[in-house]
């Protein structure tokens, strides 16, 4: 018995040991290979697999879909990839992940050398990946193929994502800013709508300003006008249509403070104050799809929810017209990993990931905007309606300041530090004065030049 | 005698020596058992505690190496007011919450003790906001806290007040993550309180009736007394809980500019630290914010623990 007692104990540590030894060797497993797929989160982000042909080259990429469908059009799009690119040996698998935790979960993969070959951004975070070094530049892939024009993509989006001469990704999508609104509330009020008024060229803040106060109605919880509160449809637009900017020109410093951006965010707080808009982050999309919101700031992809939920008649028109006109153009890159084994074979995927087919098969999902502005790629956002104003989107596109990263600074530190006051504006316990002048002392130190 | 005490030593004198293989066998035994918990303790915890302690004198980020600052971290956190902001939050949450989520639950375990009609189903039902995701009920408690279409401010304008922007005004913020924290902690608390209660001997009870004590009497004198060590127990675990809060500020307050409930106000020390974390990508920085509220909670547990000599009763 004490023999079998110390048999049992002897193999019990060996067990042990070894299984310690295993948790802590590395993945042999190779950099972007199928099998490297991050394990999912729960059956939405389930990664979509193929097997990788043997002798072929696997390569792994990412996105973060907003939910199901739109996952499903990115496993379509993994399918296409891999059946153009059977005959070079190449094997793609998508690799999603969800919206919360998105770029905790891709630092800590980069960090530890397991992140995907190609993945998605925002383009505001652009600079922060570039400046650590996790970034492939594609410039001598792009020079040393004669089959590929750079030109069909929108030239200011492909210079945000170009550096130094270097090319940092290829753009997945845009988005302009527009005002959603609700056509039956407007006709119901005898009102004119923000498309009529922008096809009559009287479509601005003093317009916008006076439909909200005839469309809001405490009693029956009506608002005139909502945005979410951040920096898009928040700070970011009225301080620009104002004619200032939240950044210095050189984008060096903060320009929060000039007598511009004061302007901006005094028209802002008054929306508040009157009590046109609903005050939370997300409630307005969920009142504007309930009825309860005449106009609401949003990028395109709202559209999607808004066809699902909406029972009445609805369509989009240009952002209102300050000092000046004025909308955000949003942006995402695809990036490539530049730990990646395989940078010619990631660069044939990325290239399919960005052609005028796939991006317009995202598009008619109703998302985003192809970036590209090739005839196919444009016909294949237009077809895709409701809303009957598309061209509302693109019209915006020439005036648009762009979500752009900050290269001499830390975007997050300083939109943080901007928000927090914002909030204390909009809440009425300090004035624009004092948000312009508070944001550029607590943001000094998030500029490094 | 003597010969006695010979006779009686003898038995254990003569085998020492095996005795003593014995007990080295037994101690091998007994390490042999201890070890996946050894060795999970020793990886999963000593190893990155000292780490993130070294990290913490460095200006360690994302990427790239680690270079050595010495106090540095520790000065620019006590000189930065957005510390100092999450540091009041989470004071004055600790307090609040502390209050609000163990005098209900000790109201609730000493109802549930009684011999009361579907005294299990509310026991159940108290407990259940502790086992539900953190996620799920912030969000339906985003609704019911919602100014334009919740339930709490429908019912507040019911009884003739305006209604209270609990997530949208920096005054609330940080009073709504109160209340949802509390919601989810008191049935914990409850029943421990009714473990507790269910310890105290009947016969106190009894003969405290004989001797015509009031029911509060018998509260004061007896049960408030006889609970005293769950009553520590309860405090102390739940002001760590307190002062570590991060699901609950995060799920109810993150926006998308980054801020914790609107203008920080529902900002903590440990939603700070995740955020120099992992959108500063600050590593260095984040582990000296968790080595100062390491040290916070050490040095008021062991104040907790001191004065509990004064008022624990553990006879």
């Amino acid at each position: 018995m004490q023999r079998f007692q110390r048999t049992f104990t002897w193999l019990s540590l060996m067990g042990i040991l070894a299984l310690a030894l295993a948790a802590c060797g590395a993945s042999t497993q190779p950099q972007g290979g199928a099998a490297t797929a991050v394990p999912a989160t729960g059956g939405e982000t389930a990664a979509t697999t193929a097997p990788a042909p043997a002798g072929g080259t696997a390569i792994t990429w990412r996105t973060r879909p907003g939910d199901a469908a739109e996952q499903k059009v990115y496993e379509e799009l993994n399918t296409l990839v891999n059946t153009q690119l059977a005959a070079k040996g190449i094997t793609a698998t998508y690799d999603p992940a969800p919206n919360q935790g998105y770029f905790e979960k891709l630092k800590t993969e980069l960090a530890a050398s397991n992140a995907p070959d190609i993945f998605w951004i925002g383009g505001v975070e652009l600079a922060d990946f570039v400046a650590t070094g996790q970034i492939l530049d594609l410039q001598p892939l792009v020079t040393k193929d004669s089959s590929f024009d750079l030109g069909v993509f929108y030239p200011n989006v492909i210079e945000q994502l170009t550096r130094d001469g270097k090319l940092y990704g290829l753009p997945r999508d845009i988005s302009t800013m527009v005002v959603y609104y609700n056509e039956d509330m407007f006709k119901a009020a005898g009102l004119q709508t923000p498309k009529e008024l922008a096809a009559a060229g009287n479509w601005n803040w003093e317009t916008m300003l006076d439909a909200s106060k005839k469309l809001t109605d405490p009693a029956k919880q009506q608002y005139g006008v909502g945005f979410g509160n951040w920096w898009g449809p928040g700070w970011g637009y009225f301080i620009n249509a104002a004619g200032g900017s939240p950044f210095t020109a050189d984008r060096t410093g903060c320009a929060l403070d000039t007598p511009e951006a004061i302007e901006g965010a005094t028209f802002a707080q008054n929306l508040y104050t009157e009590k046109l808009l609903p005050a939370g982050d997300a409630d307005g999309e969920a009142l504007f799809n309930a009825g309860n919101v005449g106009m609401y700031f949003n990028g395109r992809w709202f559209a999607p929810g808004v066809r699902t939920n909406a029972t009445f008649g609805w369509d989009v028109a240009p952002m209102p017209k300050g000092n000046t006109e004025s909308t955000w153009l949003f942006w995402g890159p695809y990036l490539v990993n530049a730990k990646t084994t395989n940078p010619d074979a990631a660069w044939e995927v990325l290239k399919i990931l960005t052609s005028a087919e796939a991006t317009g098969k995202v598009a008619a999902l109703g998302t985003n905007i192809p970036p590209r502005s090739d005839q196919a790629a444009v016909d294949a956002f237009l077809g895709a309606s409701p809303p009957a104003n598309n061209q509302a989107y693109l019209d915006g596109v020439p005036y648009a300041a762009l979500e752009a990263p900050v290269w001499d600074g830390n975007w997050a530190d300083f939109s943080g530090a901007v928000q927090s006051l914002w909030d204390q504006m909009i809440a009425g316990q300090i004035t624009p004065e004092e948000f312009g002048k508070q944001a550029c002392e607590q943001t000094a130190s998030t500029f490094t030049k | 005698m003597s010969k006695q005490i010979q006779a009686t030593a003898a038995p254990g004198a003569m085998p020492r020596r095996a005795m003593g293989a014995k007990a080295l066998r037994e101690t091998i035994d007994a390490y042999s058992m201890l070890l996946p918990t050894i060795i999970g303790v020793g990886i999963f915890f000593a190893v990155p505690l000292l780490i993130s302690l070294y990290l913490s004198f460095t200006d360690a980020r994302l990427f790239g190496d680690p270079k050595f600052v010495g106090l540095n971290n520790y000065i620019r956190a006590l000189s930065d007011p957005i510390f100092w902001r999450a540091m009041g939050n989470t004071f004055v949450f600790s307090v609040a919450t502390l209050v609000l989520s163990t005098v209900p639950a000790l109201i609730l375990a000493l109802l549930l003790n009684e011999k009361l009609f579907g005294r299990s189903f509310f026991r159940v039902l108290y407990f259940i906001p502790v086992v539900a995701s953190v996620v799920g009920v912030s969000l339906l408690w985003r609704y019911l806290l919602n100014i334009d279409f919740g339930f709490v401010n429908y019912a507040i304008k019911l009884m003739g007040f305006e209604p209270i922007p609990w997530l949208t005004s920096p005054t609330w913020g940080l009073m709504s993550v109160i209340i949802v924290f509390s919601w989810k902690t008191i049935g914990y608390n409850m029943v421990i309180f009714l473990a507790g209660l269910q310890s105290v001997p009947r016969q106190l009870y009894e003969a405290a009736s004989l001797d015509g004590a009031s029911r509060w009497r018998q509260f004061t004198n007896i049960t408030l007394p006889m609970l005293s060590p769950t009553t520590f127990f309860v405090l102390v675990t739940t002001l760590i809980n307190c002062l570590q809060v991060f699901d609950v500020p995060i799920a109810l307050g993150l926006t998308r500019g980054n801020t914790v409930g609107p203008a920080d106000s529902m900002l903590t020390v440990v939603p700070l630290l995740w955020r120099e974390a992992f959108i500063g990508s600050r590593q260095g920085y984040a582990s000296t914010l968790a080595w100062i509220l390491f040290l916070i909670i050490m040095v008021i547990t062991v104040v907790q623990f001191r004065a509990s000599n004064r008022w624990v009763n553990y006879d």
